[in-house]
């Protein structure tokens, strides 16, 4: 991390950021260094693994040279409310119990799982060429889905020498635990810890996150890249986190493309609103000295994504199907707009296994603690991610989907699943402060 | 904090707190009352010697009794697990295969399946086993 957003030598402010961070940045360049070597180089998995490590060794060494010209970052971490720790203790700690219990007790995880993305790591792994799940006969498992997961899967089982299930399990709580935690730190470090706590609260209090890790699918992987994307642009701009932060950023939002297609939109969404949602010439400005950063982050990843797509990857789904009915026909057909809504809709009202729909108890939230000023583009800019987001599902349905009903009735809830760590972020940072709270200073 | 900053926090705690909970308590009683293995490590360890019997890659069929009352979501299941077992070999749902892997849950004769044109390579037991299918590229 600190090898690509530098910082001097000691504990610096954003380092707890860092380091929630490191874990899941670190598998998703492990599996594209395994996924490369393999298949560029023709390599086995050892020789991936050991090139992995040389990369790893290569950006600590980078880390510790550019700490010299580093400037220091202010430490001004609040304690916040004790109370609201104690709530925030309880809730992750039983949301993690949970994930440990189904894991124990489910360790191949659940029907995409082993149909889908550890029967992918097995092929990698197993398979003396890397090409192996690709072949067309195996289309039921999606050869055109991205490979974060099964190739930092993989990539595990050749460093540990065998195919451990439990690291597989490791891998899914890993990006769980960043999923709840970097949305958290986030908000801490630009606004106040009582704000993270409660993003903290909306992410671990949710079953369908913590189900949903534990069945081992990549919703929560995507959509903890899309949510890190998020923060590290926030903290680029608002915090003076700059260039570095910005190309991070980037990186996790091509990341988010090399877990699950949907990130492509994700990427595409990213830029374009980085740049145009501004308030004034000046943020204009500002935000434009960042972007190239932020796109030379998202394209090293994306290079790996193109790679993969162009090489191995057969067309998706979608796009397969729409080339026997035209989509635009499907997208002159009104009736799938109202279809599509209406099956969005009372998934959002019935999202998340939680008590009350999330809709209402933000809404009671935001009532409750008052709409910032949008002064500046940023404030909304992570709540109108997520929306385009969404807005860009919900037309992907329209032109792509061949059985609508039965994909809205199947597939509406992962979705949502995968906006969710950012909506929260972006919905959080849109609301006031508590009077009060902390608030914080300059970077 | 003033009270409505505090109410709209408990809002947000107190949803987590009971959702979280009680998806927490049906896990523990799940937990509890678990079989002491998983359906998964159950089914593929059934496939685990013909595996180890397999090459490192190639195709194999795959066979399984239509008698056996299971439905459709199962059946596909059945498919997926044996191909997750047997990787990095393609598992296809065809007997149009030189090699043919099963999946009976009733008794099946290796006469009948030699009726069928299906030579037994070797029996496996618990409703697996592997022929060699004879009628394989003589159309």
């Amino acid at each position: 991390m600190r090898a690509v957003w530098p910082a001097a030598r000691g504990w610096g402010g954003h380092d707890p950021l860092r380091l929630a961070m490191a874990p899941s940045m670190g598998l998703g360049l492990l599996s594209l260094v395994y996924f490369a070597v393999r298949t560029v180089g023709g390599a086995g998995g050892g020789m991936a693994v050991g090139a992995f490590a040389v990369v790893a060794l290569g950006l600590a060494g980078l880390a510790w040279w550019r700490a010299a010209g580093a400037a220091a970052e202010t430490r001004d971490w609040a304690k916040g409310p004790g109370w609201l720790w104690w709530i925030f203790g309880a809730v992750a700690g039983m949301a993690a119990l949970t994930l440990a219990l189904i894991l124990v007790a489910s360790p191949h995880g659940e029907w995409d799982a082993w149909s889908i993305w550890n029967l992918r790591a097995r092929f990698l792994f197993r398979a003396v060429e890397a090409t192996a799940p690709f072949d067309p006969l195996l289309n039921s498992s999606h050869p055109d889905y991205p490979l974060l997961v099964p190739a930092s899967v993989a990539g595990l089982w050749t460093w540990n020498g065998g195919e451990a299930q439990w690291l597989a399990a490791a891998v899914a709580v890993v990006f769980w635990a960043s999923a709840v935690l970097v949305p958290v730190l986030v908000l801490a470090r630009l606004r106040s810890t009582t704000l993270g706590l409660t993003a903290g609260l909306a992410l671990a209090g949710m079953p369908l996150l913590t189900r949903n890790a534990s069945a081992m699918y990549a919703d929560v992987v995507v959509g903890y890249f899309f949510a890190a994307a998020a923060g590290l642009g926030l903290l680029a701009v608002e915090k003076g986190a700059g260039r570095g932060a910005a190309a991070l950023a980037g990186a996790a939002a091509g990341l988010g493309a090399w877990s699950k297609n949907e990130g492509l939109l994700f990427c595409g969404i990213v830029v374009v609103t980085f740049v145009g949602v501004v308030r004034s010439r000046e943020e204009w400005r500002e935000r434009w000295q960042l972007a190239g950063a932020l796109v030379a982050g998202m394209l090293a990843v994306l290079a790996f994504v193109g790679h993969f797509k162009y090489h191995y990857a057969p067309a998706n789904d979608l796009v397969a199907v729409g080339k026997g009915v035209s989509m635009g026909a499907r997208l002159l057909d009104f009736s799938r707009y109202s279809a599509t809504f209406w099956g969005m809709a009372e998934g959002i009202f019935r999202f998340g296994d939680w008590m009350l729909p999330p809709v209402i108890v933000f809404g009671g939230w935001l009532a409750l603690q008052g709409i910032r000023k949008m002064d500046r583009g940023m404030v909304f800019w992570p709540f109108l991610v997520g929306s385009l987001q969404l807005f860009g599902y919900l037309l992907v349905y329209v032109a792509g989907s061949e059985r609508l009903e039965w994909q809205l009735e199947t597939s509406v809830e992962r979705l949502l699943l995968q906006i969710w760590p950012v909506a929260v972020l972006g919905v959080l940072y849109l609301g006031k402060d508590s009077a009060g709270t902390e608030r914080r200073g300059g970077p | 904090m003033s009270p409505r900053n505090v109410l709209a926090v408990l809002l947000v705690a107190g949803v987590s707190f009971f959702s979280i909970g009680k998806f927490f308590q049906e896990i523990s009683d799940f937990y509890a009352r678990r079989p002491e293995v998983d359906g998964v490590t159950q089914f593929t360890a059934r496939y685990a010697p013909v595996r180890a019997m397999l090459p490192e890659k190639g195709v194999i069929g795959y066979l399984a009794d239509p008698g056996a009352g299971a439905d459709e979501l199962t059946a596909t299941a059945e498919l997926y697990l044996v191909q997750y077992a047997l990787a990095p070999v393609i598992v296809v749902n065809s007997t149009d295969q030189r090699y043919v892997v099963t999946n009976f849950h009733t008794m099946v004769t290796t006469g009948s399946m030699a009726d069928q044109g299906f030579k037994l390579v070797r029996e496996f037991g618990n409703g697996v086993a592997v022929f060699e299918n004879e009628k394989w590229g003589k159309r």
